[in-house]
């Protein structure tokens, strides 16, 4: 016996016909409000959503976006206002009650999927089908296939989750929330995790949601995906609607300047800088790894340049950086800096030797949140006075970075968590020139920052270049890298695949490297 | 953040202060009104004689507790106190009656076997890459093996009366157990606020990964956590044995539910990165009224365990609440 079908995901969704007319708006919001102590954090907004719309919200980080999304698919209550499906006002009753009544669902950008469990179990999770009171592993799997139809995702559902590659992952997310009637698919950066191809892929999924008549609600800080994917876009600031329009009409900069509430001269300031002798070289870095193994890897960081690494997700970026670091031991290989041999073999002594890793995952791996901002600054540096921490030349040490990196906070006694992403990588980069780190790795740098941050921390690395330090760069957005770098390695499959200089950068020799395609 | 709110004319940098001793104060008033109502309610509780009473009967749990503060700091967490309180007090007072050692040299060894049993909880934790509570649940029953073979059940009786100095004693009008307490006490906080110790402790709760890329060596100085809090443990065990004169092979059993009470009622959070010597005290501070109160107003003594108990749900839950408040207030 089935409760709730997990559900009627065999039947294709048309376009909802409510009555005998066409419904104009699938998803409506009127005057909506949430507080919470000390900030408005939506205030008054009103948005329309069509049926088959890709609606983008775009703003920067605290403008309000996730605080909407929560709103939406009902995890939070709204203040005041109307939200109306289908033109119906609606009850607020819990995120369940908006995906399987309603039909609005999240499909969140930290994924929310049990990595221990299947495929079918987590699609069907709380809707298993049942035979007698016992749960009923055919039943679910047919279920899961036919919503894994949805978006187009051959993987078989007795698979554990996580054991599938990120983008298999999401996609299994946006089939849970195709379960149900599907009218509103809620998007939180679902691009962020992703690389060029898999990235086409997506959007071709999210092209056929559409064509089924549902509405996708779309957060997204990658501004070139606005003109890309969507038909309208409403930028959000402070919490307020700044204004909505047709995507056709935005230029990437008119857009900077709405969510911004200024212009931005440069997303990617790049200084010229006179390149000196070589400060790093990792040479024949060889590692067997968990995703991926490094075979004979060797590169050259030279004073004042910035390097990029690009690649595939899984083709071995991140663990080249960690194992010339010191975060992963390699299994051969030399490490030189200026010309002397080092043997790194814990991050302790890669920072002795002079590098710094900026981790990819900066909450996961690079700060200690609830820590304050002084005490992340001078983490791998404590300032000490006869074996005990001098605080005074603490407090001075992270008062000057502050002002150096323009760290926006009221105190530095306040914890890392309060910060924006920004800052908060701010604070990483503080950490690590207190170390004197002549090298730095970057690893995804922006990722999770927003447009305005995002052209700061670029700048800043620009001037840490033009200081005469070493950059490596790691990102899988190749607008980053063909403007900031002056070299681009390119990895495949945990090899060097190819190097370019800056006069041949362009995205097409970069993918060909990264994929092995022919020319 | 905050900017809609009332503002109390302080520097942020002073709100940010207050902000994360929020737990303390909560002990603190917590403290306080009990304090205050048993005042009222027993005469015989402010006599300067049940003040030391009990000061005296928090001692132990406040001393195991600091060390299980530094432990729950790194989120990590120590089980074995009890056990290990115990073989301390045994093996010290064996030293002592069939050895013939010296007091000191008996504190001393006590001090020792506490600091073993924490290394091998720190290297189980490490090198082993147990999860804490199942290493030092491990050393839970092992220590408490340990006593029950070297006393055959039996407690050792017949020490020489200086033995009862480091339980029993006084120096000036001050019991020592007070003392030693203060001294455990002013020393955990120094090292937690102005030491790479402390730091690093903090910072390994916080995020253990962060911690380790920024060069710290985590496995030593976890290590040299739970070594502390076995040598307070020890330490501990030694004060109860010299209070009652003779090593007891059932002291401490559950004493380690009391110790993270002590801790959790004060602010630590089980999570980690988060935790005050202070908070601690007061938390140990508040079980002991609990206890004398229960007597003195002749309160059925099984009461107390409940009592205790429903503290802790609250203290956790007041926790839970704040972080709440605070969690929604970053991501809006």
């Amino acid at each position: 016996m089935t409760r709730w079908s997990c559900p009627s995901a065999g039947v294709k969704t048309k376009p909802r016909m409510h009555g005998a007319a066409m419904v104009d708006s699938m998803l409506e919001m009127r005057e909506v409000s949430k507080r919470y102590p000390g900030v408005l954090a939506v205030d008054r907004i009103s948005l329309t959503v069509l049926p088959g719309e890709v609606h983008v919200i775009a703003g920067v980080n605290g403008a309000g976006k996730s605080t909407l999304m929560k709103l939406l698919s009902q995890v939070e209550r709204p203040d005041e206002g109307v939200v109306r499906i289908e033109g119906k006002p609606v009850e607020f009753r819990g995120p369940r009650f908006a995906q399987l009544v309603l039909g609005v669902s999240m499909v969140h950008q930290e994924l929310a999927l049990a990595p221990h469990l299947t495929v079918a179990e987590n699609l069907c999770l709380g809707e298993e089908s049942t035979r007698l009171g016992v749960l009923s592993r055919r039943a679910d799997r047919k279920r899961a296939r036919a919503l894994l139809d949805r978006v187009n995702l051959a993987v078989d559902p007795g698979r554990l989750v996580g054991t599938l590659p990120v983008a298999d992952r999401q996609r299994v997310e946006i089939a849970k929330a195709l379960g149900g009637t599907p009218r509103v698919v809620i998007m939180d950066e679902p691009t962020a995790m992703l690389t060029g191809a898999e990235i086409a892929d997506l959007f071709a999924v999210i092209a056929e949601l559409k064509e089924q008549g549902i509405a996708i609600v779309y957060i997204s800080h990658r501004l070139d995906e606005v003109g890309h994917l969507a038909d309208r876009v409403t930028v959000l600031r402070d919490g307020r609607v700044v204004q909505t329009l047709p995507s056709a009409d935005v230029s990437s900069q008119r857009l900077i300047r709405l969510m911004v509430g200024r212009g931005i001269d440069s997303l990617y300031p790049k200084p010229a800088v006179q390149i000196g002798e070589v400060l790093l070289r990792a040479e024949g870095i060889s590692r067997r790894g968990r995703v991926v193994d490094l075979v004979d890897c060797t590169i050259d960081v030279r004073a004042g340049e910035i390097v990029g690494f690009a690649g595939l997700v899984g083709a071995g970026r991140t663990e080249l950086a960690r194992a010339v670091f010191g975060a992963d031991i390699p299994d051969a290989g030399h490490v030189f800096l200026q010309g002397h041999e080092v043997h790194i073999r814990s991050p302790r002594q890669g920072i002795e030797a002079g590098l710094g890793y900026l981790t990819e995952d900066r909450q996961g791996e690079g700060l200690a949140l609830q820590l304050p901002i002084d005490q992340n600054i001078t983490l791998a540096n404590v300032p000490l006075r006869f074996g005990v921490i001098d605080l005074p030349k603490e407090r001075e040490t992270a008062l000057s970075w502050r002002n150096r990196l323009g760290i926006r906070t009221p105190s530095i006694k306040s914890p890392v968590r309060a910060l924006s992403g920004g800052n908060q990588q701010k604070v990483v980069v503080a950490k690590w020139l207190e170390t004197k780190s002549q090298v730095l790795f970057f690893d995804e740098p922006a990722r999770g920052i927003d447009v305005g941050a995002k052209a700061e921390i670029f700048d800043l690395i620009g001037r840490l270049a033009s200081e005469g330090r070493g950059i490596v760069v790691i990102s899988s957005y190749l607008p980053e890298l063909i403007n900031m770098c002056d070299r681009i390695i390119v990895l495949r499959a945990g090899r060097i695949a190819g190097e370019l200089a800056r006069e041949h950068f362009s995205e097409e020799r970069v993918m060909q490297l990264a994929t092995g395609s022919a020319v | 953040m905050g900017s809609g709110r009332r503002r109390l004319p302080l520097s942020d940098a002073w709100r940010d202060r207050l902000r994360s001793a929020v737990s303390q104060l909560a002990a603190a008033g917590a403290v306080v009104v009990l304090f205050v109502y048993l005042s009222f309610a027993s005469d015989a509780f402010l006599s300067a004689n049940n003040l030391f009473n009990i000061g005296v009967q928090s001692a132990v749990v406040a001393i195991i507790a600091i060390g299980m503060t530094m432990v729950i700091i790194t989120a990590g967490i120590d089980l074995s106190v009890g056990s290990v309180a115990a073989l301390s007090g045994v093996l010290g007072t064996m030293m002592v009656v069939e050895h013939g050692a010296g007091v000191p040299l008996a504190i001393v060894s006590g001090a020792v076997i506490g600091a073993l049993a924490g290394l091998v909880n720190g290297l189980l934790v490490t090198q082993g890459g147990m999860a804490p509570f199942i290493a030092t649940l491990g050393m839970l029953s092992v220590a408490r093996g340990l006593v029950y073979i070297v006393t055959g059940s039996v407690a050792v009786a017949g020490a020489p009366q200086e033995f009862k100095l480091l339980g029993q004693g006084k120096l000036g009008a001050l019991p020592i157990p007070i003392l030693a307490l203060f001294v455990v006490a002013v020393t955990g906080h120094f090292v937690l606020t102005r030491t790479k110790l402390g730091r690093y402790a903090y910072a390994m709760g916080s995020n253990i990964e962060a911690a380790r890329l920024s060069g710290i060596p985590v496995k030593r100085y976890l290590t040299i956590v739970y070594i502390i809090s076995g040598v307070l443990a020890g330490f501990g065990g030694m004060i109860a044995a010299s209070r009652v004169n003779s090593g007891q092979p059932n002291f401490g059993i559950g004493l380690e539910l009391d110790v993270i009470a002590a801790t959790v009622i004060g602010g630590a959070s089980l999570f980690g990165g988060e935790g005050k010597v202070i908070g601690t005290l007061l938390g140990a501070l508040l079980i002991a009224l609990i206890r004398n109160g229960s007597v003195l107003l002749d309160i059925n003594t099984f009461y107390q365990q409940v009592i205790i108990g429903v503290i802790i749900w609250i203290a956790v839950l007041w926790d839970r609440y704040r972080r709440r408040a605070t969690s929604a207030l970053m991501q809006a």
